[in-house]
């Protein structure tokens, strides 16, 4: 036990290690190439970031987040209903499943202009796209988890006089937990992603929006700087999903 | 003595099988037929048998997780259609939820039942010391021995509530020392607690050392009665029985039925 936990410490050292030594050859390499509407240094893109921090975090990044938050209630909620209803049927199942997997062969960047012809620049154009790419790996993922529970389980229960409502609530849903969660970690990652492309097409604040706007300007460090805040903001909602798991799902997860 | 014969229940009839007839799905071929079974209260029966003889599918009967084609079931000498929750049943593999600790474990039945939480709690932490728990109730089953979760398992089926408790080859997996030892534990509770036990293993002598009847299961379909051995071997019975010479007699008797029964 102890031992793994040096081990991963390590690793992270390891990783630490890349990032620092991939950050000095990308500042050394932009300063020899000196062309930083191209290519900005990373003391430039810092630089940028403390400079226009007052925008960035007070009226791009509240957007952004606002895009975020809606996007993965909604994604939540229709996206962990529709689980439990095609758990609980089997026509259902048949009948909503295909569609979902069909829902992601089509390339949703090609879909995002289509949503800005219907929701104009409102926050909604963004919020659709973001639900688009986030609502399938919640629904398949919780999906998974309730379908995960051994049959044998169910029929203890069953034996001790349960009723279906209390199956679910004690067997079910704990089981599904920690499939939710990874289902979660993904759709948090990809929800910054899905708000940028939003953001990129038609708004009229957010990260993607600024970053986009810079573009035009030749600015590069303005380009980059939403750019790291939007990657900060993905690290951060993965690292909240996390502790939430940690604190529902508690020790006996280090079981296996 | 018990007759298994008997179509109607005695008056200290616990679980009664009145002519039971089963098979599984549409078609498939019938594993019960007209089966008349009476096993009285207070009474440690083992069912015995190979796999695939019908002693799962007995359980899953008397449990109530599946109803018979035809024939009734009766428990305390009364009718049962829906047997849920009228009898403890202790799964072969402990099945206790990973994520419970023992406590959250032995409260479980109860949290079904509807009783308060702090009477359950209660109920379960007065019990863990008589159970060999004590100190355990913040544990988590992955921190438990073999023997100890099966005593959780048998904690939990108890806690039902039910007088008859159908325990499903709880000690196959554990090694043989652990299992020795959890044997006579068992006997320990069943005369502490007073309830009926029917108990199925494939293991002769675990039949032997535990039970007061022993019921041969054969192949199926098994028509009208199961053959009985009773195992009149005298009780406290502790590790010297396991070497008695009328020990040595009935798994020989034992032994001789099974293997003129079963057809390898």
């Amino acid at each position: 036990m102890k031992k793994k936990k040096v081990n991963s410490w390590l690793s992270y050292t390891g990783s630490g290690i890349i990032v620092a030594l991939l950050f000095i050859l990308w500042e050394t390499g932009a300063r020899l190439y000196d062309k930083s509407y191209i290519l900005p240094s990373p003391t430039e893109i810092f630089l940028k970031l403390w400079e226009l921090h007052d925008i960035l975090f007070f009226v791009h990044l509240p957007a952004t987040l606002n895009i975020i938050l809606i996007g993965l209630g909604i994604s939540v909620v229709s996206g962990v209903g529709l689980a439990v209803w095609m758990n609980q049927s089997q026509v259902i199942e048949r009948s909503f499943f295909p569609l979902i997997i069909t829902s992601q062969t089509i390339p949703i960047i090609a879909l995002a202009p289509i949503f800005v012809l219907w929701f104009g620049y409102s926050i909604w154009s963004k919020v659709a796209v973001t639900v688009l790419i986030t609502f399938f790996p919640i629904t398949v993922s919780t999906f998974d988890g309730l379908r995960s529970v051994s049959r044998e389980y169910e029929e203890l229960l069953k034996t001790m006089g349960a009723s279906s409502k209390q199956i679910f609530m004690k067997v079910k849903v704990p089981s599904a937990l920690p499939y939710f969660y990874s289902g979660m970690k993904v759709a948090v990652t990809m929800s910054v992603i899905g708000a940028a492309i939003g953001e990129w097409l038609g708004a009229n604040a957010g990260l993607g929006y600024f970053s986009r706007r810079m573009m035009t300007q030749m600015d590069g460090a303005g380009v980059f700087a939403p750019i790291v805040l939007l990657s900060l903001l993905g690290i951060l909602l993965f690292l909240v999903i996390k502790l939430l798991e940690k604190t529902t799902t508690t020790k006996w997860s280090d079981k296996e | 003595m018990v007759k298994t014969n008997n179509n109607n229940p005695k008056s200290g009839s616990q679980l009664h099988f009145q002519q039971v007839s089963f098979h599984y799905g549409q078609e498939s071929s019938s594993i019960f037929q007209q089966l008349n079974v009476d096993i009285c209260k207070g009474e440690f029966v083992s069912l015995l048998g190979p796999s695939g003889s019908g002693k799962s599918t007995f359980f899953r009967l008397a449990t109530g997780l599946e109803n018979p084609a035809g024939g009734h079931i009766s428990i305390n000498q009364k009718e049962e259609k829906n047997r849920l929750g009228k009898v403890g049943y202790m799964p072969q593999n402990d099945l206790l939820l990973p994520w419970r600790t023992v406590l959250e474990n032995g409260v479980l039945p109860l949290e079904i039942k509807g009783v308060r939480k702090k009477d359950a709690r209660k109920q379960v932490i007065s019990h863990l010391e008589k159970f060999g728990l004590a100190g355990t109730e913040h544990k988590y089953p992955h921190e438990l021995s073999g023997g100890m979760r099966q005593r959780v398992s048998f904690l939990r089926a108890m806690l039902s509530g039910n007088d008859i408790l159908l325990l499903d080859e709880p000690f196959s997996a554990l090694d043989s020392m652990t299992r020795f030892s959890m044997q006579e534990w068992l006997l320990e509770q069943w005369s502490t607690w007073q309830k009926t036990l029917i108990f199925i293993t494939h293991d002769i002598e675990e039949a032997l050392f535990l039970s007061d009847r022993v019921l041969l299961f054969t192949e199926p379909p098994i028509e009208n009665k199961l053959e009985e051995v009773i195992i009149s071997l005298s009780r406290p019975r502790d590790t010297n029985t396991r070497s008695a010479p009328e020990f040595m007699a009935l798994k020989q008797d034992l032994l001789n039925k099974m293997t003129s029964k079963v057809q390898l």
